[in-house]
């Protein structure tokens, strides 16, 4: 039976999508990724930016400096009031530059829920018959007065009707949380693709799907910058 | 002998009817614990869940939907050796597509 499942796994895993890779490039240069703001999925407000702070999470954990565009703003009109004096805090805008950019798309983004299906279970029925068959002695007496038995044989038919029936049941399921997304890292100098990926996964929380979905779209690149 | 085959064809009978009725009693079963375990799921309490699963899985060993809620518990739990051993079982009973294409999606997950 391990045999069995072994096979299947490398048959599975062989079979999985994998990551496209620049072949050409030298991904031990990218020490710094600049990450532009994730747009959400659908009407799912904040999906993007969620995906976003988890992937700033794993890069970082990765050994990667990031840089988050979608706090440039944010920091730029804290610069601005501090020069015009509304804020005491003098902010020293540096900020640091990277010839790489990190893109993301949210392809799914759905949370868990309860389903009931209705199940329908149609009961055919069933005829069964029985045949008996019975051989009844019957005594009579011929010229000589002696007794002459012979049998007769009776059939019996016994039909005996289950008749159908539709059972109505119901079902319940639970549907996980889906979370997918595309990843791209990006040549700023010249917008080359350096590598892409795309990855789904399904969890019980959204939170957990959203965690191990993105560390399973930068796995195959953090084994390219070691 | 007229007797006998009354006898017999009853019996038959009332067999049908009592594996019909077993059926909808497991599917009840099943049912309850499954309900069961998603308000503990939802509560965040994914041990006592992961018991009602056991039990239903006591029920009826062969369903995918099962196996497939056992294996997510087990992650959510960090018993990953434990749900690898479930996801399998989730391909081996899985009767639609989508399902193996999860379960697929997650062995390579926590085998790579």
């Amino acid at each position: 039976m391990k045999r069995i499942f072994t096979i299947l796994f490398i048959f599975l895993y062989s079979c999985a999508e994998k990551p496209v890779v620049n072949p050409d490039f030298d991904f031990s240069q990218v020490k710094t990724i600049v990450i532009y703001p994730t747009p959400d999925y659908r009407s799912f407000a904040g999906s993007g930016s969620i995906i976003n702070k988890s992937i700033v999470y794993h890069l970082m954990k990765m050994g990667v400096n990031v840089v988050e565009r979608e706090t440039t703003p944010v920091l730029i009109k804290e610069a601005a009031l501090t020069q015009t004096g509304i804020t005491s805090n003098t902010i020293d805008i540096n900020l640091t530059s990277s010839d790489f950019v990190f893109l993301c798309t949210v392809t799914e983004f759905k949370d868990y829920k309860v389903i009931i299906i209705p199940v329908i279970t149609d009961h055919k029925g069933s005829t069964v018959t029985t045949v008996e068959t019975v051989d009844e002695p019957i005594v009579s007496t011929d010229k000589d007065g002696k007794e002459i038995v012979y049998y007769e044989t009776t059939t019996t038919e016994i039909i005996t009707i289950e008749k159908g029936s539709l059972t109505e049941t119901e079902r319940i399921k639970y549907v996980p949380s889906r979370v997918g997304v595309t990843a791209q890292l990006l040549n700023a100098g010249n917008g080359d693709v350096l590598w892409t990926n795309t990855y789904w996964y399904t969890s019980l929380s959204l939170s957990n799907a959203v965690n191990e979905c993105v560390y399973g779209v930068l796995k195959p690149l953090k084994k390219l910058l070691k | 002998m007229k007797k006998w085959s009354y006898l017999i064809s009853l019996l038959l009978f009332f067999s049908i009817l009592n594996a019909a009725m077993a059926d909808e009693d497991k599917t009840e079963s099943i049912n309850n614990l499954l309900k069961k375990s998603i308000v503990a799921i939802q509560d965040q309490h994914y041990k006592e869940a992961l018991t009602f699963i056991h039990q239903a899985k006591n029920i009826d060993s062969k369903m995918a939907d099962i196996y497939r809620l056992e294996g997510q518990l087990l992650e959510m739990l960090g018993n990953i050796d434990e749900a690898i051993i479930a996801w399998q079982n989730c391909i081996k009973y899985a009767d639609s597509e989508t399902i193996i294409e999860e379960a697929e999606v997650h062995l390579n997950h926590l085998m790579d």
